[in-house]
């Protein structure tokens, strides 16, 4: 080893600090990190690969050892479509009357459209202390930092923490880094979404300081609360499983079960833009 | 060795690393242990280097860490990383433990709870303060992982006697 390391220890530490430096400089220049966004753009391809046939087997797998299993889960998902069928015709009736209303008082409106970008999930990372996803869209159609991800329903799934040139990585909703403003719409009250990582490996995640006087109850549908105007507001993100006491006795937590499939995910959409017209 | 017989050694063991992803990706991912997968990619970098030696266990990271860059996302550094890691397992097992099955997994438990003690402080820098529920989902990984060093090295041994120095030795 003393002699490897004396013929070339040297040439090793030069190549290495050099490295180091020229990629530091490009960075500090581009204001990005080349060679991560090189990997990420070469390694697309490979992730649909990969992504299709994972999802080639899971296929086959699901048809050979689960069909019982789907076809079950198809009737309910007929009788769901039906009562959300039934919802949405009175939720429609409402909003109606709710437009009349808003002519009455003269009530400014205070959402506009999110400009949606679709995109798939290529890869599901298997890690023990993150809980991210990959998808195939990036600065190429203007996805950013920071941006909202959602699933067909509208569901909160993540947030945006790393972007590529055409790929992304989303940190989802119980990855431990996660933070967001909540809201528990049935009593107005709002609350810090957070991970946690004993929560992760049971994919739920917390809804921390709550206020005092604030009452949830198992089933309250937890929101985005969208204030500071970083994230949009009213995004459902899942619904109160349990109410705990912090390890302090003194303030309250909620756990909370996301309401997107995350581990089912194959096309999501990146909220690019919204406005709130105030 | 003529250059065509690195060039085909290199494509066995990129083979053999398309397997070991494939298991822990696609396979192993569906069955978790207590809630803990395992990690098989950095014993699969281990094994090259057991194998091959330092030069070899660098280049062999390079690789690996671009693949765990692409699967998982994050920056370059998991590139720099595990050349480093390839490059250290390769002089440990040369000058230091043995290039068999004994310096190998001793080689994979040093990576392997070097991996966990820095996953652990990341947690506890983000606020973590369950030391007890981290260490135990380390040491599940860390276990559950070590598991399979045996058979990944068994494949990798297969791939250097078939077509690595063994064979042209």
């Amino acid at each position: 080893m003393k002699h490897f390391l004396r013929q070339n220890g040297i040439l090793l530490v030069v190549i290495a600090i050099l490295s180091a430096a020229l990629l530091w400089m490009a960075s500090a220049l581009l204001g990005f990190n080349p060679l991560s966004n090189l990997l990420g753009i070469a390694g697309t391809p490979f992730r649909a690969v990969i992504s299709a046939a994972a999802n080639w087997i899971e296929d086959r797998y699901d048809y050979a050892f689960r069909y019982d299993e789907l076809m079950t889960e198809n009737a309910v998902l007929k009788e769901r479509v039906a009562e959300l069928e039934k919802t949405i015709r009175q939720a429609e009736d409402a909003n109606r009357q709710n437009e009349l209303y808003r002519e009455l008082i003269g009530l400014a409106e205070k959402r506009s459209d999110f400009q949606f970008e679709d995109a798939a999930v290529t890869i599901r990372a298997s890690s023990n202390w993150s809980a991210t996803m990959t998808i195939n869209k990036g600065t190429n159609v203007d996805v950013a930092l920071g941006d909202c991800v959602v699933d067909a329903y509208g569901n909160l799934v993540g947030v945006i923490t790393e972007v590529g040139f055409n790929y992304s990585v989303v940190s989802t909703v119980v990855d431990p880094t996660t933070e967001i403003g909540g809201r528990i719409p049935r009593t107005d009250d709002n609350a810090v979404l957070q991970g946690d990582f004993t929560l992760m490996w049971e994919d739920r995640l917390k809804l921390s300081y709550l206020p005092e006087n604030a009452q949830p109850i198992s089933g309250d549908q937890i929101t985005t609360s969208g204030l500071g105007d970083i994230y949009p507001s009213g995004l459902v993100v899942g619904m109160v499983e349990s109410i705990h006491t912090e390890a302090d006795g003194l303030t309250r937590y909620a756990v909370v079960t996301p309401a997107a499939d995350l581990n089912n995910l194959r096309y999501v959409f990146v909220i690019k833009d919204f406005d709130v017209v105030s | 060795m003529t250059k065509r017989n690195h060039v085909t050694q290199w494509l066995a063991y990129t083979a053999a690393l398309a397997v070991t992803l494939f298991f822990e990706q696609l396979v192993l991912s569906r069955f978790p242990l207590m809630g803990v997968f395992p990690v098989l990619l950095p014993i699969a970098l281990v094994a090259c280097a057991t194998m091959e030696g330092p030069r070899a266990g660098a280049g062999f990271g390079i690789l690996v860490g671009a693949l765990m860059t692409v699967s998982a996302g994050g920056g370059v550094w998991r590139v720099v990383v595990c050349s480093a890691t390839g490059l250290g397992a390769g002089l440990i097992t040369r000058y230091t433990l043995r290039q068999d099955l004994v310096g190998h997994l001793l080689c994979c438990l040093m990576v392997l709870l070097g991996r966990m003690l820095w996953c652990v402080c990341m947690c506890v820098l983000l606020g973590v303060t369950d030391w007890m529920r981290l260490l135990k989902m380390g040491g599940l990984e860390l276990l559950w992982s070590m598991i399979f060093a045996w058979p990944i090295y068994l494949m990798f041994r297969f791939v250097c006697r078939r077509w690595g120095w063994i064979y042209y030795a």
